[in-house]
């Protein structure tokens, strides 16, 4: 009984863990919102059945944590799927491998920063010198198409 | 009070306090919430997990049970507060604003 409940308890942590390592590592908003909604609710309830094995427990304690674990298990999701909808409805766009830039984006200045690079690639085209903006320029240029919204938003008067 | 408890106890502790990292960092206001979020239901875990290290489970369950509600509603609310408050701006901008 011990046994089962410490794994379970372990088990628990370590997806508790993962989530927090996703919320530090991954790169923007919907990446981290996922690891959130979806490790910790499981760790979570990893924890709550591990407690269920615990000497402690009598019936009272276990109807209330029944209770507790059926409601975070809806809740955890939920509200984090309605910030993740509220910010993609005030603009945030999701992360490509193409632009690494995402707080500039959300800031509206990627629009000017990509400008600015064209700028540069074709003054060093013109140059016909220095490969490291040539490769810069190679790397940008398919982004530009895999963001319309932003060159729509942009190119509107 | 089991030694096994105090380890889980002070685990999450350690990772409240990671995601608190992203709190501070976080870019947009959205990072800081869905970083809040997460220290919120560690908090319920830790509120449960000490019902359990001190033998009182059923008082403990009580407070993290509305504890929960709390953080099942500050996500909800201050998600929208942000939305309507970008939306907002945005109005106010018009578009093609920037530049």
């Amino acid at each position: 009984m011990i046994i089962a409940s410490t794994a379970l308890i372990s088990l628990g942590l370590v997806f508790l863990a993962v989530s927090a390592l996703g919320l530090l590592q991954l790169p923007d908003l919907y990446t981290r919102a996922h690891a959130v909604a979806k490790s910790e609710t499981l760790g979570l309830l990893l924890i709550f059945a591990g407690l269920f094995f615990r000497p402690e427990l009598t019936a009272d304690a276990a109807s209330r944590l029944a209770l507790v674990l059926v409601f975070s298990l809806i809740a955890n999701p939920t509200a984090v799927h309605a910030l993740v909808r509220a910010a993609r409805r005030s603009g945030a766009l999701p992360w490509t491998i193409i632009d690494q830039t995402t707080a500039d984006e959300e800031l509206g200045t990627v629009g000017r920063l990509q400008a600015a690079e064209a700028a540069e690639a074709a003054q060093a085209t013109e140059a016909g010198q220095t490969t490291d903006v040539t490769d810069l320029r190679d790397a940008t240029e398919p982004g530009a198409p895999t963001d319309p919204t932003d060159t729509d938003r942009r190119g509107r008067p | 009070m089991s030694g096994f408890l105090v380890g889980v106890l002070i685990a999450i502790g350690v990772l409240i306090v990671a995601a608190l990292y992203r709190v501070y960092d976080g870019p947009t206001v959205f990072d800081r919430l869905v970083a809040v979020a997460l220290v919120s239901v560690n908090g319920v875990v830790v509120i449960v997990v000490l019902g359990f290290a001190f033998d009182r489970a059923v008082l403990f369950l009580d407070i993290a049970l509305g504890y929960a509600l709390l953080a099942f509603l500050l996500p909800i609310t201050l998600g929208r507060y942000f939305e309507a408050q970008d939306a907002e701006r945005h109005r106010h901008d018009g578009p093609g604003g920037g530049t």
